[in-house]
């Protein structure tokens, strides 16, 4: 039997889920709170669109953990009506570990997104996500810097 | 005895005796030594036996006899009616001082007041005097006789008034609903006579209030009698009682009573909730909060004007001047105020991709904020950041918040997949395969 979950209960699992993985490195909620057949639409890190499960959502932020280990996820905003939970968030941290198989910069690295989840039965089943990966790569250097910066 | 046990009496007296000719009230409520005067009859009755063939021959001739009280005043020992009574004349010949009048079927209805004294609980005394006259002009030397209606067809009457006058102004009905003697009273305003005065009020009030409606909550019909207990909605768009338009809404509740006359309208006495409709004309309106819906239609138009079709009125017309824009799309937080920062976005783009489009693939929204995940699609026939057209068609997305105010954008947020959008273009090396 479902039980149905009220938006504000989707928003607080989606919040536990995030802070777990990204700020505690606890990647026992990716078994927990994500459907075995969920849908992972982002095309963060160049990856091809709709991937089953969390596999590609473990692998990204077991990089940006082993690149950043203090790394800090801030919700900076959250809109959440129905099935659908959006936070816009930031990721903030030190790059000790180096990002995408780059040196270490050693420089404090902050950038944002917005992440759009939605929830089946307390359970994540699809996930979508625009990053500022450009921010990102400008921060270190690998792509020139916005003009006027 | 406390004064308004009397008026109880006296209330009484004129419905179970006089309208409905009940007997065992005679001798409940009137005292032995009780007597009857009327100026026009030469003896007095004399005691409860007396007083029942008085009430008998009332009603023997006027099957349909009532007297309705009108205003009461107890004093002492006393209590005086106003009233107005009637009936009609269906039954046996009438007595009278002018001699016997036989029955023919008209009708007559006159004032009439009386004069009441009381001891222990019972009449003893009852002094009247009536527009005997006026009855006999309406039995028998008026032209036109009295139409009788019953209580149904008087409220097909009313409702009539209600909905062809009030509701629609065809003042063509005017004087087929309406006795020529009309009387209108109202607390708020000196009484209305005749159908003129009524014709303007009426225009009146359906040019205070746009869309004026009147709708009938509850009905009642009896005798010569309809009550209506209706709703009043309309918009307060002209002048009424003093108070200027407002453009308020006005929604109150009011009770008419109608007495009916010859089968026509003769008094309509009104009583409504002034005090409330004057609040309503008179608050400070504020703005409806719109609904999650409505802002996301608003952000959607918003959107596709400015992306799709390159109108950038909007921008001026739903961001707000002291609208934030928190996006950091082209390189730096910029939490910029008003258009500015978005409409230089948004040109840049549409030079390099005159045929871009927006596609709006998700929307989320509650209260005020809403989410669009979107997709960009466009040929770069303009070149990008200064660079030479690479003709190449390009597709990239994004996820824009922005949150409404009044029906406008105040704050936004945006983040855009720009890596993937250089890298479609070559400026960025391809992402790892």
């Amino acid at each position: 039997m479902a039980i149905s979950y009220t938006s504000e209960q989707n928003n607080a699992i989606a919040e536990h889920f995030f802070e777990s993985v990204w700020s505690k490195g606890d990647f026992s909620v990716l078994d927990t709170l994500v459907a075995p057949d969920a849908v992972d639409h982002s095309t963060v890190g160049g990856k091809a669109k709709t991937e089953k499960g969390s596999a590609s959502f473990r692998a990204i932020v077991t990089m940006f953990r082993k690149a950043m280990p203090d790394i800090r996820l801030t919700i900076e905003q959250e809109v959440y009506a129905g099935d659908k939970v959006v936070h816009r968030w930031s990721l903030k941290g030190t790059d000790t570990g180096g990002v995408m198989g780059m040196p270490p910069s050693g420089k404090v690295l902050t950038f944002t997104g917005t992440t759009i989840v939605r929830m089946r039965e307390g359970l994540i089943v699809e996930r979508w996500a625009n990053v500022d990966e450009l921010g990102l790569l400008q921060q270190l250097g690998v792509v020139p810097p916005p003009p006027g910066s | 005895m406390p004064v308004n046990s009397n008026k109880y009496i006296a209330l009484r007296y004129f419905q179970e005796i006089m309208t409905e000719g009940k007997l065992a009230t005679v001798y409940e409520l009137l005292a032995p030594e009780f007597i009857f005067t009327l100026p026009t009859h030469p003896e007095p009755y004399r005691g409860p036996d007396g007083f029942k063939e008085l009430v008998t021959m009332l009603h023997g001739c006027f099957p349909d006899f009532y007297i309705h009280p009108k205003d009461l005043v107890a004093f002492d020992d006393m209590v005086v009616v106003r009233w107005r009574g009637g009936g009609t004349h269906l039954g046996g010949a009438i007595h009278t001082v002018a001699g016997d009048i036989p029955a023919n079927g008209r009708g007559f209805e006159i004032d009439g007041m009386s004069w009441l004294r009381l001891k222990e609980g019972r009449i003893v005394e009852v002094t009247g005097h009536e527009d005997t006259i006026g009855m006999f002009q309406q039995l028998g030397i008026m032209p036109s006789p009295r139409t009788t209606t019953t209580p149904a067809q008087n409220l097909a009457v009313a409702r009539r008034y209600v909905d062809e006058l009030l509701n629609h102004g065809h003042f063509a009905a005017m004087d087929e609903l309406l006795a020529e003697d009309f009387e209108f009273t109202i607390p708020t305003q000196p009484a209305l006579i005749g159908r003129d005065a009524l014709r303007g009020h009426i225009a009146f009030l359906r040019s205070a209030f746009t869309n004026l409606k009147f709708d009938i909550v509850r009905e009642a019909a009896g005798d010569n009698l309809v009550a209506l207990r209706w709703r009043l909605t309309g918009t307060h768009t002209g002048e009424f009682n003093g108070l200027p338009a407002s453009g308020n809404p006005v929604d109150e509740y009011g009770i008419d009573m109608f007495e009916f006359w010859n089968g026509k309208i003769r008094t309509i006495h009104v009583v409504a909730n002034q005090l409330g409709l004057t609040n309503q004309m008179t608050a400070h309106r504020v703005a409806p909060a719109l609904t999650p819906e409505q802002n996301n239609a608003i952000a959607v138009h918003f959107f596709e004007s400015v992306w799709s079709k390159g109108d950038f009125s909007v921008l001026d017309t739903l961001i707000a001047p002291d609208a934030v824009d928190h996006s950091t799309v082209g390189g730096a937080v910029k939490s910029e105020k008003g258009s500015a920062s978005f409409r230089a976005i948004v040109s840049s783009f549409r030079r390099a991709m005159p045929d871009v489009t927006l596609k709006i693939e998700d929307e989320v929204y509650t209260s005020d904020m809403v989410a669009h995940r979107w997709t960009l699609t466009g040929t770069d026939t303009g070149g990008f950041m200064g660079r030479p057209a690479t003709g190449k068609r390009v597709v990239f997305g994004g996820t824009t918040l922005a949150r409404m105010r009044d029906g406008k954008i105040v704050e936004r947020w945006a983040n855009v997949d720009e890596l993937g959008l250089l890298q479609q273009l070559g400026i960025a090396p391809p992402p790892p395969a």
